[in-house]
């Protein structure tokens, strides 16, 4: 647990940040060479295993079903880091474009987005995304898609502050002036000058949209089995606790915090350097 | 006054429209899918789902039947247990109730305590608060309670690892849905906090010879009451909706898991009245904040 | 002597100190004028003498309140010279004052927790107080919340407040500043008839050396945290010998004063300008070369002191 150990109190130390950067390096290169890293298949069932301790053959031990949980963790980082990030894809694509549109048209547009945002916000925490998986059926597509729709308004409504400061600046009064339309202003200046505080703030959201997909999962909504999603994982390897084998719970609950916490450890000093405001 | 109330009917009233129209969103059959979406249904369960729903009358009338029928405390009849909804959810709430008031007695005592601790003290306490809550914040719930369930429950045996009852068995799932809240509620606490104690007429009582035990008191805390408490009231209104994990994970029978299960099963009739009752109960109590308000701060007062 | 201020250095951490070598003294039923520009330091040494010193200040001399020094008494002596011997006015009124506390708690807060009232001897005080400073109906006023009021009177009840303890000396920064002209003018007039019916002494500080000689016996004129004139108040403003004293006078445009309006030229020194002689040589008129290696020091002139070497030669 060293990244905890050294996290440090806002504003972040560069120890820490660093720390966290490697963490996450290391996570990504091990997901990616996951066959490389470890001898076992992620779904190889060996019951002789069966709740493993920890040993040279199985670094983090073993689930009930003596799948090795080192293999897990690195091909669910696959599904555990891929779907936040497409979930925000879907999020700021919409969100974005939302932003911009209520930012440059004000008047109804910006009324009748601020409305659907409203409604959305009138959800408490994940009841929306809830709603939609209960209509369309469980499934990491289906988690996946709701979320993205669900985080849309969160960065529809950022955006939109973003592009009001933007829009009063001089610059866009010039290209109006020069008669460029205000679809080309949008796309080719306004959009990219946001680019970088918008990233920034994307930074500051994955470590919760890991934690929602997670979430989801973890409640059966999501990933299904034999996924190794992480979520998925502490659902499954939630039965051993009774028998006295924390493995199964602890180790992908440890691969969730671990990564959240150095998604916000990096996201508050991106924020801070890109100006990412009201965090 | 009149205009805020009106404001919120609306917003009940859309989002009420939203969980019921949901259900004429799914692919197929309406009928289907409110029953459950089970192959072997008889064409008079389809009639019986067909009459609860009104769905041979216009969408809109639809709405408002099943809009009326819900206020006056018909849910309809769960495809999974084939009984009320609303006895399924009076026989589960006071459960979830009393976990929402545990965590929440929880949160606000600690999250307050500790908020001031690391204002007051500053400091290596600050650090160490700031630096805690931060980590609180990024460990989702489920996590938080697989752990303490496997700590305090198995390893130590200090507390039931599953099942519900007594507030004993409540702890850890109390604890687990307070710690995000504590986290945030100790950040905006310091944050107020640290704000009041700038202001010049906490310097002018110094001045005018209060010990500083007092000035906090009377002065600084007062002056920050105000977001401590509207954070404290959204909080708690969202807890509703934590109850889902934290039930889930703790294997207790309230409406939170009455929700995934219902889900699980497609079980729609029950999915809504449980989203319906959680969105309200979370619009109702964010309005109460809001009327708190003015009692907290006189200047608010005017406005109203 | 009430208060009596010795060689008060302050420093901060800017690469010349708040205050150096700052002396003053008020006596029973004395007005004295603390003049200077923002910045120069003499709100600070208002703060110095409840002992509301900057943060990590280092600090040298001594603070007399009554033969006390208030930077070393102990935090219970302190607290008892906070609330019952020395008050203070501020500048803005409206941020003196708890916004979410009502006027009557305001009054009373100090009488029943530092100096041990009960409740209803110190509402009847606090009644008293307010119709003493004139405001017309304090009854209503105590109940009311400090966003209800005007400056004007929210001044007032800070008056009232600083009165509830009798106290000896009042100090007075900016009192005026932030109120409108006619308000200003009503508030120095009861400021001066509390101060000459309960024989305070008074430090009054301001931004404006014309107020200051109307309304003080003597006047201190600081400049960068350092006395640099310091006589009674019609003899400096008649004849002013530091050529400081005699920007300020000149800046200010007078009705019926032929002469045209001379500005000092420069900017008031900040606390990163440091000085190897006299601060003001950089902006003085009359400045030659040597001015910039002069240590300044008071020279004694009629009736008081100036730290300008120019008066000897």
């Amino acid at each position: 647990m060293t990244a905890v150990a050294t996290l440090s109190p806002r504003p972040v130390r560069p120890l820490g940040y660093l720390l966290a950067a490697a963490f996450l390096a290391l996570v990504v290169v091990g997901a990616v060479c996951a066959p490389l890293v470890t001898p076992f298949e992620p779904d190889a069932v060996d019951f002789g295993a069966s709740l493993a301790p920890v040993s040279p053959e199985h670094l983090l031990g073993a689930d009930q079903s003596g799948r090795d949980l080192l293999t897990r963790i690195l091909y669910g980082a696959r599904t555990s880091l891929v779907g936040p990030l497409l979930l925000l894809a879907i999020a700021s694509a919409l969100g974005v474009a939302l932003g911009t549109l209520a930012a440059w048209h004000r008047g109804w547009v910006d009324a009748v987005v601020s409305r659907v945002t409203d409604v959305m916000y009138a959800f408490p925490g994940l009841l929306f995304v809830v709603l939609i998986l209960a209509v369309f059926g469980n499934g990491m597509t289906t988690a996946v898609i709701a979320l993205g729709l669900a985080y849309a308004p969160t960065i529809a409504k950022y955006t939109r502050s973003v592009a009001l400061a933007e829009c009063g600046k001089p610059y866009i009064d010039a290209y109006r002036v020069q008669g460029m339309g205000g679809l080309a202003i949008c796309v080719r200046h306004l959009v990219p000058n946001m680019g970088r505080s918008i990233v920034g703030y994307l930074v500051v959201l994955f470590g919760e949209g890991l934690m929602s997909l997670a979430t989801l999962s973890f409640l059966g909504f999501g990933a299904q089995p034999p996924s190794s999603d992480w979520g998925l994982m502490v659902k499954e390897g939630q039965p051993a606790i009774v028998q006295g084998a924390f493995l199964p719970v602890l180790v992908p609950g440890a691969a969730i915090a671990l990564v959240v916490v150095s998604f916000n450890v990096i996201g508050v000093r991106l924020a801070d350097r890109m100006g990412v405001r009201g965090i | 006054m009149v205009r805020k109330l009106t404001g919120v009917l609306a917003t009940l009233l859309v989002t009420s429209f939203v969980i019921f129209g949901a259900s004429y969103a799914a692919p197929g059959d309406p009928v289907t899918f409110l029953a459950g979406g089970k192959e072997n249904l008889t064409p008079e369960y389809l009639a019986a789902v067909r009459a609860q729903y009104h769905l041979d009358d216009p969408f809109l009338v639809q709405f408002g039947r099943w809009l009326g029928d819900a206020v006056t405390g018909d849910l309809g009849r769960s495809t999974q247990y084939n009984d009320q909804v609303g006895d399924l959810l009076a026989a589960r709430l006071p459960s979830t109730l009393g976990l929402v008031a545990y965590a929440a007695v929880l949160f606000v005592v600690f999250g307050i305590a500790l908020g001031v601790l690391a204002a007051v003290r500053g400091g290596r306490t600050d650090a160490a608060v700031v630096a805690g809550t931060t980590f609180a914040t990024s460990v989702p719930p489920f996590v938080v309670a697989t752990v303490l369930i496997s700590l305090f429950g198995v390893r130590l045996g200090w507390f039931p690892v599953m099942g519900g009852g007594s507030l004993w068995h409540l702890t850890l799932p109390a604890v687990t849905l307070a710690l995000g809240a504590l986290a945030i509620i100790s950040r905006v606490t310091r944050q107020a906090m640290v704000e009041q104690r700038e202001l010049d007429h906490v310097t002018v009582a110094r001045a005018s010879g209060l010990s500083e035990r007092l000035i906090v008191v009377r002065h600084v805390f007062r002056g920050a009451l105000g977001p401590i408490v509207t954070m404290c009231g959204l909080v708690t209104a969202g807890m509703l909706a934590g109850t889902v994990t934290v039930e889930t994970a703790f294997g207790l029978s309230g409406i939170g898991s009455l929700l995934v299960n219902a889900i699980n099963t497609h079980d729609f009739p029950v999915t809504q009245a449980v989203l319906l009752l959680m969105v309200t109960a979370y619009i109702v109590v964010t309005t109460l904040v809001e009327l708190v308000q003015p009692l907290i701060d006189p200047r608010a007062r005017r406005r109203t | 002597m009430l208060l009596s201020v010795e060689d008060l250095t302050i420093e901060a951490g800017g690469r010349r100190p708040i205050l150096r070598e700052v002396s003053l003294s008020v006596g029973k039923g004395e007005v004295v004028g603390l003049v200077g520009e923002s910045g120069s330091g003499k709100s600070t040494i208002a703060r110095a003498v409840l002992r509301l010193l900057p943060q990590g200040a280092g600090v040298s001399g001594r603070v007399l309140v009554s033969g006390d020094d208030v930077l070393s008494m102990s935090p219970a002596a302190l607290r008892d010279l906070r609330a019952a011997q020395v008050s203070m006015i501020y500048q803005d009124p409206r941020s003196s004052l708890n916004p979410v506390r009502r006027i009557g708690d305001f009054l009373t807060e100090r009488m029943v927790l530092t100096l041990g009232r009960s409740k209803a001897e110190a509402r009847t005080r606090a009644l008293e107080l307010l119709a003493a400073v004139g405001l017309r109906d304090p009854e209503r006023c105590v109940r009311q919340y400090p966003h209800e009021l005007s400056g004007g009177m929210l001044q007032r009840v800070v008056i009232a407040a600083a009165l509830a303890a009798d106290p000896a000396l009042l100090l007075a920064d900016e009192a005026t500043s932030a109120l409108d002209v006619t308000t200003q003018a009503e508030t120095l007039a009861l400021l001066r008839r509390i101060q000459a019916e309960r024989e305070l002494g008074m430090l009054f500080i301001t931004h404006d050396l014309h107020l200051a000689a109307a309304y003080c016996d003597r006047v201190h004129v600081l400049y960068a945290g350092a006395v640099v004139e310091s006589r009674p108040a019609k003899e400096l403003f008649a004849d002013p010998r530091h050529p400081y004293t005699a920007g300020l006078l000149a800046c200010t445009p007078e009705l019926g004063d032929p002469r045209p309006i001379r500005p000092i030229p420069g900017r008031p020194p900040s606390l990163d300008d440091a000085f190897a002689g006299c601060p003001f040589a950089p902006r003085c008129p009359h400045a030659t070369g040597d001015c910039d290696a002069w240590q300044p020091r008071p020279l004694t002139v009629a009736g008081g002191s100036t730290a300008c070497r120019l008066v000897e030669a």
